[in-house]
């Protein structure tokens, strides 16, 4: 860089200068130059003045609940048109999908291209529970049968799986019960119980396990949703809601507790 | 957990005057984004979002523009309202906040673009080059430049209010 540049040259350089991002070369000879230079240091010293209004007048903003609702919606939507309502998971589809997802709902491409460059990872059984809670918060997929009533939910199933899934009264503990419906996950149909709290819907999803002996529930955050799954009385089940850490936590202990018996 | 939204909402709440516009751009950016992540390359998840955004916003001036036949850059100077006011009605009027929007707003959306791309969502030369698909020089006196506009704005607004 020319010593002998005018005070307009090294005035334009100021901005990038106070930003950091000069080549160490140029952001010494500006350095210099503006101990040298009372006109350029007094230009300088208005310019972060300047900067420092702009970032105290525009802070970041939060977007409004409304358009968060409004884009989840167009995003549930979004990966229930691109999945199949029975998984068969075909991976090309199902790794688009999840880069989607992954793109709008976790931050960080990090992740994403984690995502990308592993495109054979084969859909795992968490996967598959969060799309089909992810589906079922679609108009009209919720629920097969609705109701708050145990023994209206549980017969319905009768004749429809080879099992019969316990279906647990949570109301008075602030789970209502909201219905039931059929789903397929785990290569296998299952029975879906969705239960509710506060404006959180919580599905939970159930099927004979695969091998004996009870497995201690295991949490998961993912995509911002919360997966819990364990075995218990010879039964699998998983647990899958946008609600909190720890009140999921709490229903699943409820549900345990309620399921413990075969 | 949409934690590109919030970026993604004050670029354009800060690029629009309209709080409701900016939403329905975020919603449409979203969408877009959504529908088309095959040209999604991997490099930065973000400035490829804050881009549709941003195009999303300028699609939208240009509808608006034609609709009202809204000229951008002549607001200052053609909204009446303050040719008849005091300073100290001015003062009154306005907060500071009202007068640094009313800057802001001065400005070419190509200088609030970076403006608020740098010194909002702090993105670096690079990825604002990335967003705005132009050069990293071109940023940099771009950005000089809408700094300097801000500070001759902000000192007449001063000046005016007393």
């Amino acid at each position: 860089m020319p010593a002998d540049r005018s005070c307009a040259e090294w005035q334009a350089q100021l901005s990038a200068y106070a930003d950091g991002e000069l080549a160490s070369t140029d952001a010494l000879a500006v350095a210099q130059h503006l101990s040298g230079c009372e006109a350029c240091a007094r230009e300088f010293n208005d310019l972060l003045q300047t900067m420092k209004t702009i970032h105290e007048q525009l802070p970041p903003l939060k977007a409004p609940d409304a358009l968060r609702a409004r884009v989840r919606s167009d995003l549930a939507r979004a990966a229930f048109d691109s999945t199949p309502r029975l998984m068969s998971p075909s991976p090309r589809r199902w790794d688009k999908w999840l880069i989607a997802a992954s793109l709008v709902l976790v931050a960080g491409s990090a992740y994403v291209a984690g995502a990308r460059v592993a495109p054979s990872r084969p859909p795992s059984v968490g996967d598959a529970v969060l799309t089909a809670h992810v589906r079922s918060l679609q108009a009209g997929h919720l629920t097969d049968v609705a109701s708050a009533d145990q023994h209206t939910v549980k017969p319905w199933f009768t004749g429809k799986l080879d099992f019969s899934p316990a279906v647990a009264r949570l109301e008075s503990d602030g789970f209502p019960l909201v219905g039931g419906r059929l789903d397929y996950v785990a290569d296998r149909p299952v029975a879906a119980l969705v239960y509710s709290r506060r404006s959180h819907i919580i599905n939970v999803l159930t099927y004979p396990a695969a091998t004996g002996g009870d497995v201690a529930p295991h949490l998961e955050s993912r995509n911002g949703f919360q997966i819990a799954n364990w075995t218990g009385a010879g039964m699998s089940y998983w647990v899958v809601s946008d609600l909190n850490a720890d009140e999921l936590r709490g229903f699943c202990a409820l549900l345990r507790e309620h399921t413990a018996r075969p | 957990m949409l934690p590109h939204l919030d970026v993604a909402y004050t670029l354009a709440r800060y690029l629009l005057r309209d709080e409701h516009a900016a939403q329905d751009v975020v919603q449409e950016a979203f969408l877009r984004a959504i529908r088309h992540f095959d040209g999604y390359r991997g490099a930065n998840a973000r400035a490829w979002l804050l881009a549709i955004v941003r195009n999303c916003c300028a699609t939208w001036h240009g509808k608006e523009r034609l609709e009202s036949g809204f000229v951008e850059f002549d607001e200052r100077e053609h909204s009446g309202a303050q040719e008849d006011a005091t300073p100290e009605i001015f003062l009154m009027r306005s907060s500071a906040a009202e007068s640094f929007r009313r800057a802001l707003d001065s400005l070419p959306r190509e200088a609030r673009e970076v403006l608020v791309l740098r010194d909002v969502e702090e993105m670096s030369y690079q990825e604002i080059a990335l967003t705005l698909g132009i050069p990293m020089g071109t940023v940099m006196s771009r950005l000089a430049r809408a700094r300097k506009r801000m500070q001759a704005v902000l000192r007449q607004e001063l000046r005016d209010a007393g």
